[in-house]
């Protein structure tokens, strides 16, 4: 596959939060759109990359899909610099990934640009008879700290398309808004060759990354 | 075994079983990141499909960790593990382990993986030595060459070739100690120059290392011959080994 692809702007993402969140099955689940229970560990980080259409622009999401485990911190922290967006995941079938997010939140605002758009993503919600945080415990945690909130299943593939859509409309408002500075690529955006150049009759998801994009 | 030196860091320590009977007693939270990563560490592989398999690797890594805590469990030890299992008995295969992450890679696996952070310096900086235009092109794009890097160093490359090359791989660096990693990350840069080059983005830059490793998956011959010496499998690998020679001379 080569860039012979158009579009208007080139967004990048980063996925956190703790370790076996399913933080890598979301990132499948959004680029290839199937699900791989036994999936190889990340370490380090890892790459996805796929188009969405939004207000009839084409964009192309760069995600960044990062290890979990504590000691990797140091490493995924430069990964911050340069998103434009954020997901936040925690599982909600374990406590303890829930409890944590407000480190991976201070890590996301320390390290970050101040106009990243963070989603939170409460994983696993297919899981239903081991839920361990409430939906309402997400939501409200998700409003008191000024982020989007969904549930999602990275299994049956619910809400995983929204959630990177939604974070994408709103990353291209901030763009229309000029908060985002289009220029500065700390900001996590490019313009693409099509920019400017109108509305695109490509329908939502056309178009999977995977592959080279420098020929 | 003998190349690494293990052999001689375990010299008669038969703690191994005694260690893993104290620790079926204890809990600890590592316990619950290893269980995690088990079935997640080599996936694809028919050993561990198997609760044997499994088994092992878990007692392996749960030994490790209760033998040394300041290290615990740090992920990329388990896909070390699960390699070395393939290969070696169980007891064999922890004390290989040990000396990885105490001999070998010191602070490699610690819990600010700093060991490891600071090769990544080092390399780089080779990089820009030894192949100036690729450092300079990276630095153009604003890709932290550690990206691609750390999981090669982690991993000793076990998750980015193929089992063919990867023992080898492992081979090498066991006889010629951690430069090896060095050695062969400048040959794999270098090899792939080229395409590099023209990457005008990070994106592409991992799509062409991901493309580079998926070619040794074509080509791998299906030989497990790994007893012997020198005898190149593919010319890939000729390359790189001539390449890593002209690096040793830098």
């Amino acid at each position: 596959m080569s860039t012979s692809f158009n579009y208007d702007y080139i967004i990048k993402y980063i996925i956190i939060g703790d370790t076996g969140v399913g933080k890598s099955c979301l990132l499948l689940q959004f680029t290839d759109k199937r699900f791989q229970p036994a999936h190889d560990l990340t370490i380090g980080v890892e790459f996805g990359a796929r188009f969405v259409t939004v207000d009839g622009k084409q964009i192309k999401l760069q995600i960044w899909d990062t290890a979990g485990q504590e000691s990797f911190r140091s490493i995924t922290r430069s990964y911050y610099r340069g998103a434009a967006g954020a997901l936040l995941v925690y599982d909600i079938t374990r406590r303890d990934t829930f409890n944590h997010l407000t480190t991976w939140l201070e890590d996301a605002r320390q390290h970050a640009n101040a106009n990243t758009t963070i989603m939170l993503i409460g994983n696993k919600n297919d899981l239903e008879n081991k839920r361990a945080v409430t939906e309402a415990e997400g939501k409200e945690f998700a409003e008191r700290h000024g982020l989007y909130f969904m549930e999602t299943s990275a299994k049956t593939s619910e809400n995983v398309e929204q959630a990177f859509v939604k974070t994408a409309s709103d990353i291209y408002n901030k763009i229309q808004s000029g908060v985002f500075d289009v220029h500065n690529e700390a900001h996590g955006i490019k313009i693409g060759p099509m920019h400017s150049g109108g509305g695109s009759s490509l329908p939502i998801g056309a178009a999977n990354g995977g592959g080279a994009c420098c020929q | 075994m003998a190349l690494s030196g293990a052999t001689y860091f375990r010299s008669g320590d038969d703690s191994y079983r005694p260690n893993l009977k104290t620790w079926a007693e204890r809990m600890s939270p590592v316990i619950g990141e290893i269980e995690k990563d088990v079935v997640r560490s080599m996936p694809g592989h028919p050993a561990y499909k198997s609760a044997i398999g499994l088994g092992a690797l878990r007692r392996v890594l749960y030994s490790y960790a209760w033998r040394n805590p300041s290290i615990g469990y740090a992920q990329s030890m388990n896909i070390i593990a699960s390699v070395l299992l393939l290969h070696l008995k169980e007891e064999d295969a922890f004390w290989l382990l040990a000396t990885v992450c105490e001999q070998l890679l010191p602070d490699y696996y610690s819990k600010t993986l700093l060991g490891v952070q600071v090769d990544q310096r080092v390399f780089a900086h080779l990089v820009s030595i030894s192949l100036p235009l690729v450092a300079a092109h990276f630095q153009d794009i604003d890709l932290d060459q550690a990206t691609i890097t750390i999981p090669w160093f982690l991993c000793l490359y076990q998750s980015a070739f193929p089992a063919s090359v990867s023992t080898r791989v492992l081979d090498c660096f066991f006889y010629e100690g951690p430069r090896f990693l060095f050695m062969l990350g400048l040959a794999i840069l270098k090899s792939c120059q080229g395409q590099l080059l023209k990457c005008t983005n990070d994106e592409g830059i991992v799509w062409t290392m991901q493309a580079f490793f998926k070619r040794f998956q074509e080509v791998s011959p299906t030989s497990e011959d790994d007893g012997g010496g020198n005898n190149n499998n593919n010319g890939n690998d000729n390359d790189a080994t001539a390449c890593a020679d002209e690096d040793k001379a830098e």
